[in-house]
């Protein structure tokens, strides 16, 4: 089989990136949007929801890998209401700079944990499935395919879940304005709770995906939350769904090309010149409504 | 007339510039002793500086020891490859290091303060991204290091002067007009902008002024070590001033330049326990944030206002 060329792998690959991307961004774009909290903890939770799955399957032998996956999913939610519950809710009417050191300080506490318990090192997560098929004469695993499909489909259901259900529409509504909101008898304080537990299945998933195609080191909980971030503000807040995947299309393309052409370790940096030309001229973002 | 009112800080920081002063010659110039006293002096001037951005302005900045580093990284690149006089080198640091600050400043003025930290924090990562990719230059994990340059001595007397420099020039700062406009900013930036004050500039005036004292503190960090490494940009560094800062107290100066330099004492006396200290650390950040957002200082001085109004009988 002949190895791809430059412009299909980049292609290829970057279709995969922009799904895993919007789906890391997603948890972290709703809780934003509906209570407006800038959670650093996001990053890391995806991070812990790797490291979980990786202790369940390798380290307390729970069996197979798919008890693992749900019990990582099960423990990245419960970590996500304890997160909410115990600490971010009782600071919702603080200034916002002591939201974000409860929140840093937070995802510094799960990163020292995992350093310790786990260790430094990179650790990889088994493969769900084997095997490799080429597309566009690209050689992909079957895992790298299976991780951007389920991103596609949970994002479908997703999009489906916040236009057609009542509970949805009600998220939206808090979403674009709190006040008339509450005044339609939309019970804020409940869809805060009900975003937080999908920003926690989102997250779990993500972190699921992610897991098998790249090494999983303590540092890539930084590194998510700062493509969570520029994905985030380039779509802009308040925004549609799919203005989220068309931000994540954009930093991940541009990651890839940086990667290719200069250096693979610079590939955050693509994503920090988008982070601020975007600030500097468009700072509501692609599609975004509130600034 | 703000000098009467400043004169409980200027006796304080004029008590421990005398203090440190003195001990350098009184324990014949203990090289661990100073070394200890020279780098918790770095991290007051550090915490200080952070102080007039994140407890003033509102801007939390979750990369203060960037600037820093920046500044160093010039140095010692003037100094290992173009040999130009020193003085033209260390304005040649300071400027890059004011420069950086600018590269997170511009981005955030239009957006709310929030935003602020996030690019501060990912301009960190990328710093560090660059200087482990072109190794070449900036040496990847181990850094550049020089040769000695000054004596100790000198440096430590330089740092000390520094440090009550910097502390009294942000107190008189704070206080002062542009102390206000930046506290109205952290408040409300549509009040700020409706009562006519220009918040950008407020803004970049504040990275301006803390930009400089970091650099200057990072330049004399540079010539005190030998050595530059990308721990400079790394997470815990900055961090490290987040939480000495949060634990003395935003938005007091003092309070920071308190915590700066107790907490800077007990990171050196906790080297045996260095592997749980950053666990410890980040700990005790989430427990001062939720149970005394105010800090140490805060508490202080709130109890001391407490007991005179009761002496006053209001």
């Amino acid at each position: 089989m002949r190895e791809g060329g430059v412009i299909e792998t980049v292609f290829i690959f970057g279709i995969i990136w922009t799904a895993l991307y919007s789906l890391i961004t997603l948890g972290f774009y709703l809780i934003f949007g509906v209570a407006k909290v800038l959670n650093l903890t996001h990053g890391m939770i995806i991070m812990s929801t790797c490291y979980v799955t990786f202790l369940l399957v390798t380290g307390l032998h729970w069996g197979s890998l798919g008890l693992g996956l749900i019990g990582g999913i099960i423990g990245t939610v419960l970590l996500t209401l304890i997160i909410y519950l115990g600490f971010i809710k009782k600071l919702l009417t603080a200034p916002h700079t002591s939201m974000l050191l409860l929140t840093a300080g937070l995802a510094n506490i799960i990163q020292q944990i995992i350093i310790l318990t786990v260790g430094p090192s990179a650790k990889s997560i088994p493969s769900m499935i084997t095997g490799s098929t080429a597309i566009l004469s690209v050689v992909l695993s079957n895992q790298q395919i299976l991780s951007g499909s389920i991103a596609f489909a949970l994002m479908a259901l997703l999009v489906l879940f916040l236009q057609k259900t009542k509970i949805g529409q009600a998220i939206r509504g808090v979403t674009q304005d709190r006040e008339t909101a509450v005044m339609c008898g939309i019970n804020a304080e409940e869809m805060y709770v009900i975003t937080i537990i999908i920003a926690g299945i989102l997250a779990g998933v993500a972190g699921l995906l992610v897991a098998p195609i790249q090494a999983v080191t303590p540092e890539i909980g930084w590194e998510m939350m700062v493509t969570a971030f520029t994905v985030a503000i380039l779509a802009g807040l308040g925004g549609p769904i799919w203005g989220v995947i068309v931000a994540a299309a954009i930093v991940a393309y541009a990651e890839l090309v940086t990667a290719f052409l200069i250096a693979p370790t610079l590939k955050e940096g693509a994503a920090f010149v988008i982070m601020i030309l975007t600030l500097m001229f468009r700072p509501s973002g692609l599609f975004g409504k509130v600034r | 007339m703000i000098w009467r009112k400043e004169l409980f800080t200027f006796a304080g920081v004029g008590i421990i510039f005398i203090g440190l002063a003195l001990i350098a010659p009184i324990s014949d110039y203990d090289y661990y002793l100073i070394g200890v006293l020279t780098s918790a002096c770095l991290w007051v001037i550090y915490v200080v500086s952070w102080d007039l951005l994140a407890g003033y302005t509102g801007m939390l900045n979750f990369g203060q020891l960037l600037f820093a580093g920046v500044a160093a990284y010039t140095i010692a690149l003037f100094e290992l490859n173009y040999p130009i006089p020193r003085p033209l080198m260390m304005l040649a640091g300071l400027i890059a290091g004011i420069g950086s600050s600018l590269l997170i400043g511009l981005p955030s003025l239009r957006v709310r303060s929030v935003y602020f930290a996030l690019v501060s924090f990912a301009m960190l990562l990328v710093f560090s991204r660059i200087t482990l990719t072109f190794i070449w230059i900036f040496g990847g994990d181990y850094g550049l290091s020089i040769p000695r340059v000054y004596s100790r001595e000198h440096l430590y007397f330089t740092i000390i002067i520094l440090m009550a420099v910097t502390i009294v020039t942000m107190r008189l700062v704070v206080r002062s007009r542009i102390g206000m406009a930046l506290q109205c900013i952290r408040e409300d930036e549509e009040t700020a902008r409706a009562v006519g004050i220009n918040v950008s500039r407020y803004k970049l005036l504040a990275c301006l002024i803390s930009s400089f004292f970091t650099s200057l503190a990072g330049i004399c960090g540079f010539y005190y070590m030998g050595h530059v490494g990308p721990e400079m940009f790394g997470m815990m560094g900055s961090f490290n001033v987040v939480l000495m800062g949060v634990i003395g107290g935003t938005g007091t100066i003092l309070g920071a330049a308190l915590g700066g330099g107790v907490l800077a004492m007990v990171l050196e006396y906790m080297r045996p326990v260095a592997e749980y200290r950053n666990l410890l650390y980040a700990l005790l950040l989430t427990v001062v944030v939720m149970a005394a957002p105010r800090g140490v200082w805060g508490g202080i001085v709130s109890y001391w206002n407490q007991k005179r109004r009761i002496k006053k009988g209001i």
